[in-house]
């Protein structure tokens, strides 16, 4: 065992608690390309997050996490295995189906914030709701409340291009939370950020996941992931370690993982 | 910190009405168009100066002739008699009595002296109830007594007369009291005195309204309360005029319309495709937050529609405006006044939705692109992949063509591969009739696929 991860966790035990799980990937792969340019993004990956959890995913560049992401977040399509999200199937439920998911309960915050253009800091927010076909009015109290929440409320009326990175995290993740969203999944979310600013969006996605909602991070900063409840690294689209970390020590996580 | 942005419980979730995500995917239609209108510039040109020339070309070309109600004044209905006509009395009367009020023009043609021209001597009513749009008074007042006349510019020019001369005209001496001229017809030369002061006309022109009763039908109906049968091959109505002309400009300014934003829609389905691809992914986020294909193809179709209303509305607008400007030039050349509005709308309501339509549907198609791209397809901007090779009558030629054995029959085939094994390694093989195929069908070449399965060497023989 690393002495580093004093919580380590066996792979299998953490990935097949289905009773509480609210995603749940079993056996996952995603390749991309054939024959001779076929690439490996995921090889059986399994993972499961309960409600109210947070679990950041680590591993060095081109090693799946992203690909994970999109795939628990239906952006994209697994070549095997099975998505559950709250016990349902991805592989069950066609494009609008899949695009309900996403209005209602997967909440997706990118590195480069993906805020729509032409839209004000409100409206961004608010449009999740909007095309579920909540009332505009009550769409924008909704988001109005979220922006709040996240500190922002002053900046609502301004377009993204108007608003610092900091300013364009904190509406992407209150864009991502608002409504009655059950899963967060985050990419890199502090990646375009200073560590002020990065630390400021961790503790919102904290805040989020103390009111029940799981959450997925990806990172490379080993000190925001030390605030995950779980830390699970990538290599090669394989997942090779879990950890839960110590609290107290988040320099721990700077010692590159165990290759078993 | 906290994060609490539930709705409230219970909150219905359903709006009425214009739902709230058309609502919201055309506003973000409509902003990006306002952000990134210079990208459609071309698109919103065409649109623009179609539009402009339909109203203008339609304004002129129905414009050009005299209107179909010349000759008939505000009346939907004419009754042309002969002057020497000796029922024409009690005709003028059967028709006061069925129709109600008319209007009643003699007209005899004089000769200019020394000149093979000719000019009018009207009778007429100047305040008659149809009448009033034939006849515009330029200078003094209308004649009212029997040796009064008043004359159009032409025949003062012709005669060198001006008000308060006195004028020998139809075998009388009146005073000349006022210059007028025909609006419908500024050509019209003619002498204008009051009612009946025409002795022997050549021509009587009764006017009245018949709403929903057929020219043909005034005469039978006639023939059966009076003498007067066959009376509908002598009335006419400004419909009937209209159709006497082969060519409406009407319906020729719309062919032309039509053709000409086919033409466009043409164009803008590459402008709006290329537009789809620079907005592939702010479409992707889109798509990522939960959007339908139906809300990701409104983006797109209502951005196509955005540019047709907008460029409908400057272009009407320019048209109008260029109708304004040229309308008295065309007053001066089509020798009739025109009315400031006297435009075909319908033609131009027609050109609006035709711009509107066509940039809607020409839109569609990148539209419908769109959606077929996985969310993170279009979020990365990654290109489509290639459609997968079609087995079309085409591709079993080109096959063929390129693969010989295939046209030599089973025993040919194994001879041709025993062959070319022994002159060719195996694994080139493929490779040279891919590149063939590619060169053939450049499609096949881009995907860098085989032709289809049945293309593939038969490793069997």
């Amino acid at each position: 065992m690393n002495p580093q991860f004093p919580r380590r966790v066996a792979l299998g035990t953490m990935a097949g608690d289905a009773a509480m799980s609210f995603l749940e990937l079993k056996n996952v792969s995603k390749s991309y390309g054939s024959g001779s340019t076929l690439v490996q993004a995921l090889v059986d990956a399994s993972l499961s997050v309960e409600r109210g959890n947070l679990v950041a995913v680590m591993g060095p560049s081109g090693s799946g996490k992203s690909s994970l992401l999109t795939i628990a977040g239906s952006l994209e399509e697994p070549t095997g295995g099975e998505v559950l999200i709250n016990g349902k199937s991805l592989a069950s439920m066609s494009y609008n189906d899949k695009a309900r998911l996403r209005r209602r309960t997967i909440g997706y915050v990118f590195q480069d914030f993906n805020l729509l253009a032409g839209l004000t800091a409100l409206e961004n927010v608010a449009l999740p709701l909007e095309l579920d076909d909540l009332s505009p009015k009550k769409a924008r109290i909704a988001a109005m409340n979220a922006l709040e929440n996240v500190g922002i409320a002053e900046r609502a009326e301004h377009f993204p291009d108007e608003l610092s990175g900091g300013e364009r995290q904190r509406v992407a993740i209150a864009r991502a939370v608002v409504g009655e969203r059950q899963l967060l999944l985050a990419d890199e979310p502090s990646g375009a950020l200073d560590s002020a600013n990065g630390d400021a969006v961790m503790k919102m996605i904290r805040a989020a996941c103390k009111q029940g909602i799981a959450a997925v991070m990806v990172t490379h900063d080993a000190h925001l992931a030390s605030s995950a409840d779980r830390v699970v690294f990538l290599k090669d689209g394989r997942i090779v370690d879990q950890t839960v970390p110590p609290p107290t020590t988040p320099e721990s996580l700077l010692a590159p993982p165990p290759i078993p | 910190m906290t994060v609490s942005v539930a709705l409230p419980p219970g909150e219905a979730r359903r709006a009425r009405g214009f739902t709230p995500s058309l609502r919201a995917v055309i506003r973000w239609a409509w902003r990006l168009f306002r952000r990134e209108w210079r990208q459609q510039l071309l698109v919103l040109a065409l649109i623009t100066v179609a539009v402009t020339a339909t109203v203008v070309g339609s304004a002129v070309a129905t414009n050009t002739p005299a209107p179909a109600n010349s000759g008939f004044g505000t009346a939907q209905d004419a009754a042309t008699f002969a002057g020497n006509d000796h029922r024409l009395a009690a005709e003028i009367t059967t028709l006061h009595h069925r129709f109600g009020q008319v209007d009643i023009i003699e007209n005899k043609t004089l000769k200019l002296p020394g000149s093979v021209d000719t000019y009018e001597l009207l009778a007429q009513n100047p305040n008659g109830p149809y009448v009033q749009s034939m006849l515009s008074l330029v200078s003094g007042h209308y004649p009212s007594a029997a040796d009064q006349v008043a004359v159009t510019a032409g025949v003062a020019s012709d005669f060198n007369l001006t008000v308060g001369k006195t004028w020998n005209v139809g075998g009388e001496a009146r005073q000349v009291v006022g210059i007028v001229e025909n609006p419908q017809d500024l050509l019209d030369e003619f002498a204008l005195v009051p009612p009946g002061q025409v002795t022997s006309p050549n021509q009587v022109t009764v006017l009245f309204d018949a709403p929903g009763v057929a020219p043909s039908s005034i005469g039978e109906r006639c023939a059966t309360c009076g003498p007067y049968g066959g009376r509908g091959s002598n009335v006419s109505t400004p419909a009937t005029v209209a159709q006497s002309n082969s060519i409406n400009p009407e319906t020729l300014s719309l062919v032309v319309l039509t053709i000409g934003m086919l033409l466009i829609a043409l164009v803008a389905v590459g402008g709006f495709t290329v537009l789809a691809q620079r907005r592939q992914r702010s479409l992707g986020m889109l798509a990522s937050i939960g959007a339908t294909k139906k809300n990701l193809s409104l983006v797109v179709r209502a951005n196509g529609l955005i540019v047709g209303v907008v460029g409908a509305a400057i272009g009407t607008f320019f048209g109008l405006v260029a109708w304004f400007a040229y309308r008295p030039s065309l007053e001066q050349s089509a020798h009739h006044q025109i009315g400031v509005f006297a435009v075909p709308w319908t033609v131009i309501g027609a050109g609006i939705v035709l711009a509107i339509v066509a940039t809607y549907l020409a839109a569609s198609r990148p539209a419908r692109s769109i959606t077929k791209l996985s969310v993170m397809a279009t979020l990365t901007g990654r290109p489509a992949e290639a459609d997968p090779p079609m087995r079309t009558a085409w591709d079993r030629l080109s096959c063929h063509c390129v693969h010989p054995p295939r046209l030599l029959g089973q025993h040919g085939r194994r001879k041709w591969q025993q062959g070319h094994t022994r002159t060719r390694p195996r694994d080139r093989r493929p490779r040279s009739r891919h590149h063939l195929v590619g060169a053939v069908l450049p499609r096949r070449a881009r995907t860098g696929r085989p032709p289809y399965p049945g293309c593939r060497p038969d490793r069997s023989a």
